[in-house]
């Protein structure tokens, strides 16, 4: 048994000291190279106008893939979009669908070996979110240069609008014939009584489309009238959904009379043969900007580029125009009959959704104390 | 028992014998460890800062640990500790049995669980170390307490009724003699084959404010499914097929003889099911109600689908980290979801390991039937068939839809919806390939641990079973974000791996299969392996010729959970699945949020026609009727 005993105690003694080798060493080591002194050259670059051509130029061929993370899409669109990115650049592209939080903890958690090359889609918050956090890396591209200054992208190139996303009223049109009532043209239309546990939205504590509308009123009304608005219309409210395209989805499958959504989602739910109204509001509608960047690290560097200056091709804009319906960030794209453009929706004056999402967690907070809470 | 063994011929005495065997084991360990804990931690020279002094640059190194220290300590600690006990040294199968258990369980559940705790007590995102200021906060939300209350009331209900309605199912099915009993066990279980937001899917379309039969059929308006009723309701068509074969397991291998002698002594046939056949299944219903409670408090897809904006924890942790993108708020109502579940575990567990629930003894006679009173026999009978046709509408609804233009306005028949499918062939591949290894792997390693929880006796066995059912009380949610904090850095990159995902569905979907095999071999008498070892057999082999044959329905109760949980998971799917490894039910979840009810109901159909379709090819492989492998 004695020798037994021994054993136990070296075989400790080795775990033991197995375990106690890595221990952190902090030591300096000098290294001293050659530093290149690199002259930087300023050439002048002569700046071409941008000509349309119809023919864009014949791409080269990068090859490899091509990891999208975010990715708004339906599935056959996306093959399309996708075997014609792969025609002309020889890159096999995958596309993970995927929110905008998800994306954005995904991005985070994975950012010491990052799996995807682009955040392609979702809100520009995610965005400015991750180049604030260095996650993502600027890039000037062609499509970048096409964007006006303004809300659609980052001064320093970290990320770039390619569709804005406009909020609409989906209305039932059997469901308002049963209780009597019209599609509300206006927000003030809300409060009528006559939509009494007829309205849906989602919950701008669980979803980002609605914060999208709660700052919006916030704009329009200023920050005390947006409440007083909200808290009236509240009566009206039949459930706060959590899902931001729920309230249109309720709406066009005769549920609600009114569901306030994205107009995509609900121009969506339109061609697929529902009957759904949709309606805007004259005194302007909030909206959010979907971004695209390319994530920093990212394997796939070249095809990355490629795919964020394809997404601001005409022939790219049109399509996903067509399709999902989101208003082109590019001027002079034309569209499909029927589909809605900047010109035939009333923005609000003013509204920057980046600027709004600093304020989130305090109008969140306050939209809990004074509306969600007290459900 | 081994020491006494009739051994044959050898040179070495037993007890040399056991040394030799014992110090090779330990050889090995060591090799392994060293060849591990090099791996898992890394030391590397990093640039610290750069110093330029004229045109000289200095680049200061700094030694820098790469990997996690922590995990490699509790590694050695758990190949260490079992060396502790005089018990397992004796015995190194099992020495070597618990050292594999405690360092799976270590790496898989517990290592990723803690990451959550840490990310969840961080009180914000620029903040290190420790701090309570995220529970404080917590506790001050009134949405807090109110999810947490709601939460309690979801979780007891279901559990509840759950139990009450699957033992009566359950007896009906395995020891009355009602008609159509085959039938009947396959519908009732229907529910288990389809992801659990289906469910809700097709309660909206026929229950719901237009729904097929509340607003078409039968006219009624302004009546909401939306809220704790309609989750409720889902959460039982969920939550009671498992019920089900949770203790019908059981009643069918319960021995007759202990009611005969009672019935013998002048019982009265109801008077003996009360006092003899049911405190018989307490394990088996202890179980269901531990499960039912379990899942339906963790499950975030139903609320989140027809909730109709009823806050419970595992929503608003869904919420506050997929939408709010807040971890670390996310990640400690994650941790408040835990402690219920711990509780009901805790109380489960007390209650089972405190009384012996012998039934089958060397000469058991199993599965005969009782005679009850028809006043009760066709009532039970009723709750069977209507359990059965509810599913049948339920799931036809789906296919109906599947096959539609537009559910709920135009019904003329299309293939559309079929065609949309095509573009999610590679995930669908993906998604098998994930359930079929998390399957079969998850049924090997639950029914060791059952064998090893169930039957063996070593110190830190409660321990043991603790870390292993718990992952089951873990919302999918707070898995895949564990599984990503502790598996993405460096040295591992198991993210966007298969592995990964395989191994997340194991552990997570572990328990059924490890509870069933507890349950079951409570059952079996410890003569029947005692006799193999007195009779000179080893350990290893009394295991693959007593015990295994006797729990092989545990095993495949482990492996048809675990492979139709993968498939139909969508929870730990969203964080796990990568641009290479797409999975079936993250598409199919999209579609249902973005597209009209007849697409979504395509997806929906498609995937359960794949998994009736994979029993039936398991019901080939191995030889048993497909009404068997629901049985279980």
């Amino acid at each position: 048994m004695k020798n037994f005993r021994l054993t136990i105690l070296v075989v400790g003694a080795l775990l033991l000291a197995s375990c106690a080798a890595p221990t952190p060493i902090v030591q300096t080591v000098e290294v001293t190279r050659e530093v290149e002194v690199e002259t930087v050259v300023e050439v002048p670059v002569e700046v071409e106008k941008e000509v349309e051509v119809q023919v864009e130029v014949t791409p080269t061929p990068i090859g490899g893939e091509l990891v999208l993370y975010g990715c708004m899409f339906d599935p056959e669109e996306q093959g399309v979009v996708f075997q014609s990115f792969e025609d002309q650049y020889g890159v096999k592209v995958t596309c993970l669908d995927m929110s905008s939080g998800e994306a954005l903890e995904r991005i985070r958690a994975e950012s010491e070996n990052p799996q995807g090359d682009v955040l392609f889609g979702t809100t520009n918050l995610s965005h400015v979110n991750l180049a604030a956090d260095g996650l993502t890396e600027a890039y000037k591209g062609s499509g970048w240069s096409k964007l006006p200054d303004g809300p659609v992208k980052d001064p320093d190139g970290y990320w770039a609008g390619f569709y804005y996303g406009v909020m609409g009223f989906a209305c039932s049109p059997e469901r308002l014939e049963e209780i009597g009532a019209e599609c509300p043209t206006s927000w003030q239309d809300l409060l009528d009584p006559v939509y009494e546990g007829e309205i849906v939205i989602a919950s701008p504590a669980a979803s980002g489309t609605s914060y999208t509308v709660l700052s919006g009123l916030c704009q329009l009304f200023g920050e005390d009238g947006a409440f007083e608005f909200w808290k009236q219309m509240d009566a009206n409210v039949a459930q706060y959904t959590e899902s931001g395209s729920a309230p249109g989805k309720m709406a066009a499958a005769g549920e609600y009379a009114i569901g306030i959504s994205f107009a995509h989602d609900i121009q969506v739910q339109q061609d697929k043969g529902l009957p759904v109204i949709l309606n805007f509001s004259e005194e302007g509608m909030p909206f959010e900007i979907g971004g695209i960047s390319i994530m920093n690290g990212a394997k796939n560097l070249a095809a990355a580029q490629a795919w964020v200056d394809h997404v601001f091709t005409k022939s790219f804009q049109r399509y996903h125009n067509d399709t999902a319906h989101r208003i082109p960030t590019i001027a002079g794209v034309e569209l499909m009959e029927g589909t809605y453009g900047l010109e035939d929706v009333k923005l609000i004056d003013g509204y920057d959704p980046t600027e709004w999402a600093a304020k989130r967690d305090d109008l969140v907070a306050r939209w809990q104390e004074e509306i969600g809470s007290l459900r | 028992m081994v020491d006494n063994a009739p051994v044959l011929p050898q040179r070495w005495s037993s007890r040399q014998r056991q040394r030799a065997v014992f110090a090779a084991l330990i050889a090995v360990e060591i090799l392994l460890l060293v060849f591990v804990g090099t791996r898992l931690v890394q030391v590397q020279a990093v640039e610290d800062y750069r110093e330029v002094v004229g045109d000289q640059e200095t680049i200061y190194l700094r030694n820098e640990v790469v990997g996690d220290p922590a995990l490699v300590a509790l590694l050695v600690l758990g190949i260490a500790l079992p060396l502790a006990s005089r018990r397992l040294r004796r015995e190194p199968v099992l020495l070597v049995a618990v050292q594999l258990a405690i360092e799976a369980l270590i790496m898989f559940v517990l290592w990723p669980l803690a990451k959550v705790f840490v990310e969840g007590f961080k009180a914000g995102q620029f903040v290190e170390g420790f701090s309570l200021v995220q529970f404080r906060t917590l506790f001050q939300m009134p949405m807090v307490v109110r999810a947490t209350k709601n939460t309690m009331v979801i979780g007891v209900t279901t559990a509840f009724l759950s139990t009450l309605i699957g033992t009566l199912v359950a007896y009906t099915l395995t020891l009355t003699d009602v008609p159509w009993r085959r039938w009947l066990r396959n519908l009732v279980v229907l529910p288990l084959i389809s992801p659990p937001f289906a469910v809700s899917f097709a309660i909206i379309l026929l229950f719901g404010r237009r729904g097929v039969i509340t607003y078409d059929l039968l006219g009624i308006k302004d009546y909401t499914i939306y809220g704790p009723q309609g989750i409720i309701f889902v959460q039982l068509i969920s939550t009671i097929p498992l019920s089900v074969l949770i203790i019908s397991a059981v009643f069918a291998s319960m021995s007759r003889d202990l009611e005969e002698a009672a019935e013998d002594l002048g019982g009265h046939p109801l008077y003996v099911l009360r006092t003899v056949t049911f405190p018989l299944v307490t394990p088996a219903i202890l179980t269901s109600v531990l499960l039912s409670f379990i899942g339906s408090i963790s499950d975030f897809g139903n609320p989140m689908l027809i909730g109709g904006g009823y806050q419970m924890l595992a929503t608003q942790a869904f919420i506050q980290m997929i939408e709010m993108f807040d971890l670390q708020l996310g990640a400690a109502l994650g941790m408040l979801l835990i402690i219920p579940s711990l509780l009901a575990f805790l109380l489960q567990h007390r209650i089972t390991s405190r009384r012996s629930y012998v039934t089958v003894t060397g000469g058991a006679r199993t599965g005969h039937v009782r005679k009850l009173p028809a006043w009760i026999k066709w009532p039970l009978f009723g709750l069977c068939v209507f359990l059965a046709a509810f599913n049948v509408v339920l799931y036809g609804s789906i296919f109906v839809g599947a096959a539609v233009k537009t559910w709920g306005f135009d019904y003329t028949l299309t293939l559309d919806n079929v065609r949309g499918l095509l573009t999610s062939v590679p995930m669908l591949k993906n998604s098998m390939i994930v359930a079929i290894s998390a399957g079969i792997l998850g049924g090997l390693v639950s029914i060791f641990l059952a064998w090893l929880i169930g039957r063996q006796k070593f110190p830190g066995r409660a321990a043991l079973d603790f870390s292993a059912t718990m992952m089951q009380a873990i919302p999918g949610t707070v898995v895949g974000i564990g599984y990503i904090l502790a598996y993405n850095a460096a040295p591992y990159f198991w993210t966007g791996t298969f592995f990964i995902i395989i191994v997340a569905y194991i552990f997570r979907r572990l328990p059924v299969g490890l509870r069933t095999g507890i349950a079951a071999q409570k059952q079996i008498d410890p003569s029947l392996e005692e006799a193999s070892l007195d009779l000179g057999a080893s350990r290893l082999r009394t295991f693959t010729h007593i015990t295994f044959p006797l729990l092989s329905r545990a095993f495949f109760a482990g492996v048809i959970y675990i492979f139709i949980r993968a498939m139909t998971d969508l929870s730990a799917a969203v964080f796990l699945n990568s641009g290479r490894t797409q999975l079936f039910t993250v598409r199919m979840f999209r579609i249902m949020v973005t597209s009209t009810p007849s697409e979504a109901a395509a997806f929906a159909a498609l995937l359960i026609v794949i998994i009736i379709i994979s029993l039936g090819v398991l019901s080939k492989v191995t030889g048993k009727s497909f009404v068997d492998l629901f049985r279980i």
